[in-house]
């Protein structure tokens, strides 16, 4: 999917602390001149593979109060709130969760093919009445059985697998009934103990040495992995109880191997002890049969299976995805594909993982979607938007109201070596104006160079007041400040374009919101003609082909603001409300963004 | 709606040459009405577009949804009976120039729609052939001289490109992948649930869609 | 002056402005209107077919319920349904009798140019990219972002805070805590240049207000 253009991502800071600086942001006032000079240095790289992992769009990121910090996905805590299955949206209990494997146990299922969620439908044949009127004999009742689940998007049915169902409900135990009639029917083993595993047994090992001798032999039983499954696990269960039975730890509790018990086991097996060699738990030991869930390859399935390819060809062959998304690992063909059973899905609540506050709890019901708490970084930092200052976009990018033809979209397509001017509006959310200082390489990273200065890096934006206040008092404030600056313009300052955009001033100013102009100079795309290039040593790149994405032009901007605000409290409206200076506290911030600006013409 | 009015007076003027002039006026392009056979029994929606020079003829049953375009500019039309075309569907070859700029394509001759077809709003259908009970989906683009095949279903955004030929009992979804519908070509009853299903339908949409047969006639 | 023009500006009576503030494009194809809502503020761009003529057919017995059930599609306030757009209510066979089920759009939706809507209902806060399809009795929750040309397949269920994309369409994330927050930026006062107040998901009553 093309990336829309503009977009603004913000880098967590934490991204720092794994580099070598680990308290470079969080700075004192007095130490922001040097510190801004040590970033010369090591400006952020949006290309850099690491930064893929510290970007991210705003609304994405949320604000420890405590910390005074963002937080990204990669610094916060998820604890699950509640699981559900996203198709039926029932909320599925803690408890059940694991044993269900993670899935849907009601009548939610996946198309096996092409993952679109699956309805059930009768197989009955349909009545001859055609009108309401006529139907009305047997409007009363619902199409009877049997039944069988179909694909709306790509017509896969169970009727290929041959899974048809008796009732319309219930359907997981149905399915299950089906595939454990499917295994016996094939000659595998559910209880260990029946008479009838014993005898498999001893003919899985006959075949096994008939097997080698001779290729026509029949293929050794394997089981499918549903049976192989359960008696693994039957196996393990009962290693894991004869070991209970001779330690007093039991280790079925808990697999952990950082437990107490674990390492109490480990002690004992390994460690010299005091204890006699009458205590010493047998050592638990893996399967080795089948009958214990040991799995043997066999060389004559492979054969099998390529004659199986060979007759159903490209069609009958799962696709790779396919196969990962079978909870099985044997399956190679279309018709092996069951239908599989929906994921469930979360709700999580998010906490700082330096100081463990919550950031954001959603209330626990599946079908609200209030938040008991929820610490945005919108209501935080400020917003960067940016644009182009004369070319206005003849849609919204995000809101498009007609259709745009491929390759129309001229916006966002910039001239090499033309310069350009945008408009960078910084929104303050905070109830305090914010200083802000902003800060940019004069080239862009990248092999491609381009020329990049802020106007106006320094400015001030009002705080976020009551937008009636701002209604009231500024209405001719704001258009008399637009005037002065037209005048100040030049003689032919009543059309948008002829303004001509002045170093060290604020283009626009709001309530909470501060425009400056950016101009960029997009440098050449290597390719181009006369290999020209703003940068000092682009020439040693400019053979090479560009990698993808090379020409998109991102601005790494580092953003540093100052406010005063109430000391100790939150930036919340109380705080606002009781302006005292006693009370204040010089607070500071600084982060790294990337604006994207768009792609530049080849 | 001014329906009924509107209709009281392409009765009155229907069959006359005088008929055409307003008709290209009101479809607001310069197209000639489209020579028609017309079944009584079809449903052709006032709103409908039937446009170009060589026949297009409607079986009984059928419903053209409002804002359908047939266009027989290039070659013939024939819709069997009982199909659907829905809105904003384009039926017919439309710019050659686009699909065909070499001009080497051939050209069907008619472009040939089976019985109980369901052709959803979007699609552009410039198939030589497609065969009965198959559901062309929403946005669906059929290349010129293509030939879809009886009981196939083309997922919705899918591309059939010119001249390709498509089996029976054929799906095609996705990203145009494609793959055979066995349960419908195994199980003769879910063809019958299906055609009832669309029977039902066509009875409803004949009940809710007015019909206005005679400006095209 | 400097007011962003996000919207082209469309010579005077392109559209028709209801009571309640729906703007209507002259050029929207809408069929079956007395079985259409739209909630006020909503916008229906040019070239729209809104499909209200599709709905329940009354049963012969009771005349009453006639009024009631002949409603087709609603949508909430300030909707806006992009161009080419086809909006049509879903039918199904149940218990023996085809039936067009009504379909429900929510508030602050909105839906990208030449998709085509057949989904059972539509919650608030939605954003739906351009080209995509959602097929019959889809449902689409709150706070849902659809990627452009996403085909949504019939009866699928998309939860809450979810991106969906591909086709068919899969959950292939969540929309972020901050979805549909405009960050400080004015809700009220269309602040100018800078204001650019509606985000995806959010209130969309300035992108409403601009589009004239």
């Amino acid at each position: 999917m093309a990336q829309v253009f503009p977009y603004t991502y913000y880098s967590c800071p934490c991204v720092e602390s794994s580099s070598t600086k680990p308290n470079a942001v969080q700075s004192a006032p007095q130490e922001a001149a040097p510190f801004l000079e040590d970033e010369e240095e090591n400006t952020f790289d949006p290309r850099s593979p690491r930064a893929n992992f510290s970007l991210y769009p705003i609304e994405h990121l949320l604000y420890c109060t405590d910390c005074h910090q963002i937080r990204c996905p990669r610094c916060m805590v998820e604890e699950v709130v509640c699981w559900y299955c996203p198709n039926c949206l029932f909320e599925v209990p803690s408890s059940t969760v694991r044993s269900d494997g993670n899935r849907c146990t009601r009548n939610c299922y996946n198309c096996p093919i092409c993952t679109s969620i699956l309805s059930i439908s009768s197989l009955e044949k349909p009545t001859e009445g055609l009108t309401p009127n006529d139907a009305a004999s047997d409007a009363a009742k619902a199409p009877g059985g049997p039944y069988f689940l179909s694909c709306p998007f790509c017509q896969w049915s169970s009727l290929e697998i041959g899974i048809q169902f008796e009732k319309h409900f219930n359907l997981t135990s149905q399915l299950q009934k089906i595939i454990r009639g499917d295994t016996h029917r094939l000659g595998s083993v559910t209880d260990l103990a029946s008479p009838r595993g014993e005898e498999m047994e001893g003919e899985i090992q006959g075949r096994a040495s008939v097997a080698s001798v001779e290729d026509t032999a029949p293929l050794p039983i394997q089981g499918d992995t549903e049976t192989l499954f359960t008696n693994l696990y039957n196996f393990y269960r009962a290693q894991l109880s004869e070991l209970s039975d001779a330690n007093p730890y039991s280790l079925s509790s808990d697999y952990s191997f950082a437990s107490p018990s674990s390492i109490t086991r480990l002690m004992n097996l390994y460690g010299s002890g005091g204890r006699t060699k009458k205590d010493r738990p047998k050592p638990i030991r893996e399967a080795a049969e089948f009958s214990e869930g040991q799995k043997v390859s066999n060389p004559l399935s492979e054969k099998e299976n390529i004659d199986r390819i060979r007759s159903v060809g490209w069609e009958g062959t799962a696709s790779v995805e396919q196969r990962l998304q079978q909870c099985r690992e044997d399956v190679g063909f279309v018709d092996e594909l069951r239908p599989l059973a929906t994921l469930l899905r979360t709700k999580k609540s998010k906490r700082c993982k330096i100081c463990r506050q919550i950031l954001s709890r959603p209330e626990s019901k599946v079908s609200t979607n209030r938040y008991k708490i929820k610490l945005l970084a919108l209501n935080n930092i400020p917003k960067i938007t940016m644009r182009s200052l004369n070319a206005q976009p003849a849609q919204h990018p995000s809101f498009p109201m007609q259709a745009t033809a491929p390759g129309s979209d001229e916006a966002s397509t910039l001239k090499p070596l033309v310069p350009t001017h945008f408009l960078l509006t910084i929104t303050n959310p905070l109830f305090d104006s914010i200083k802000v200082t902003l800060a940019t390489p004069s080239t862009t990273p990248g092999c491609v160079k381009s020329k990049v200065t802020i106007l106006c890096p320094q400015f001030d934006v009002g705080a976020n007041t009551d937008v009636w206040d701002e209604a009231l008092s500024s209405a001719t404030d704001r258009s008399s400040k637009r005037q002065s600056q037209m005048l100040s313009a030049g003689p032919d300052g009543g059309s948008l374009t002829g303004i001509q955009a002045e170093a060290g001033k604020v283009w626009e100013r709001g309530r909470n919101w501060t425009s400056i102009v950016v101009e960029v100079a997009p440098g050449s795309l290597p390719d181009s003609i006369g290999h020209v290039t703003l940068g000092d040593d682009a020439q040693g790149d400019g053979g090479a082909a560009l990698d993808e994405d090379e020409d998109v032009l991102e601005i790494p901007i580092f953003v540093r603001l100052e406010y005063e605000t109430e000391a100790g409290g939150d930036d919340g409206g109380a705080a606002h409300a009781r302006k005292e200076d006693a009370g204040k506290e010089k607070r500071e911030e600084a982060f790294w963004a990337v604006l994207g600006v768009g792609r530049i013409a080849g | 709606m001014d329906q009924q009015a509107s209709q009281a007076k392409r009765v009155s003027t229907s069959g006359t040459s005088s008929n055409r002039a307003s008709t290209a006026k009101r479809s607001s392009t310069n197209v000639p009405k489209a020579p028609t056979s017309l079944d009584p029994n079809a449903i052709i929606a006032n709103h409908a577009v039937l446009t170009g020079i060589h026949t297009i003829s409607v079986a009984a049953g059928t419903v053209i949804h409002p804002h359908a375009r047939i266009i027989s500019t290039y070659s013939a039309v024939d819709i069997g009976p009982g199909c659907i075309v829905s809105e904003k569907a384009v039926i017919g070859l439309s710019d050659l120039s686009q699909d065909d700029p070499e001009g080497d394509l051939e050209l069907p001759e008619i472009i040939k729609i089976g019985q109980n077809v369901n052709i959803e709003s979007g699609t552009i259908v410039e198939a030589a052939e497609i065969g009965e009970n198959t559901l062309i989906d929403v946005d669906v683009k059929l290349g010129a001289g293509s030939v879809i095949g009886k009981n196939c279903t083309i997922s919705a955004c899918s591309v059939v490109p010119p001249g390709e030929t498509v089996p029976d009992y054929t799906v095609i979804y996705g990203n145009n992948q494609r793959r055979l519908n066995k349960s419908l070509q195994s199980t003769p009853v879910i063809l019958d649930i299906k055609s009832k299903g669309h029977e039902k339908q066509l009875n409803v949409l004949q009940r809710l869609v007015p019909s206005n047969l005679a400006k095209w006639q | 002056m400097s007011r962003p023009s996000a919207a082209r500006k469309a010579p005077k009576g392109e559209y028709i402005e209801t009571d309640s503030g729906n703007k209507v494009w002259r050029k929207a194809n809408i069929s079956g209107a007395p079985n259409i809502t739209l909630g006020g503020r909503t916008v229906i761009r040019e070239d729209v077919h809104l499909r209200g003529d599709l709905h329940r057919l009354s049963t012969t017995k009771e005349d009453g319920s006639k009024s009631s059930s002949s409603h087709s599609i609603s949508i909430g306030r300030c909707s806006v349904v992009a161009a080419g757009c086809v909006i049509k209510p879903p039918c199904r066979v149940s218990r023996g009798v085809l039936t067009y089920y009504p379909m429900k759009i929510g508030d602050n939706v909105f839906i990208g140019p030449n998709s085509t809507i057949q989904s059972a209902s539509i919650s608030s806060h939605v954003h739906i990219g351009e080209h995509c399809v959602l097929q019959p009795f889809s449902m689409v929750r709150e706070n849902v972002k659809i990627l452009p040309h996403t085909i949504v397949p019939a009866n699928m269920v998309i939860p809450s805070n979810s991106v969906v994309g591909g086709r068919p369409a899969r959950i292939i994330g969540e929309v972020g805590e901050g979805w549909g927050a405009a960050g400080g930026a004015s809700a009220a006062g269309g602040a100018g240049t800078g204001g650019e107040s509606w985000v995806e998901g959010g209130d969309l009553r300035e992108l409403v207000r601009s589009i004239r």
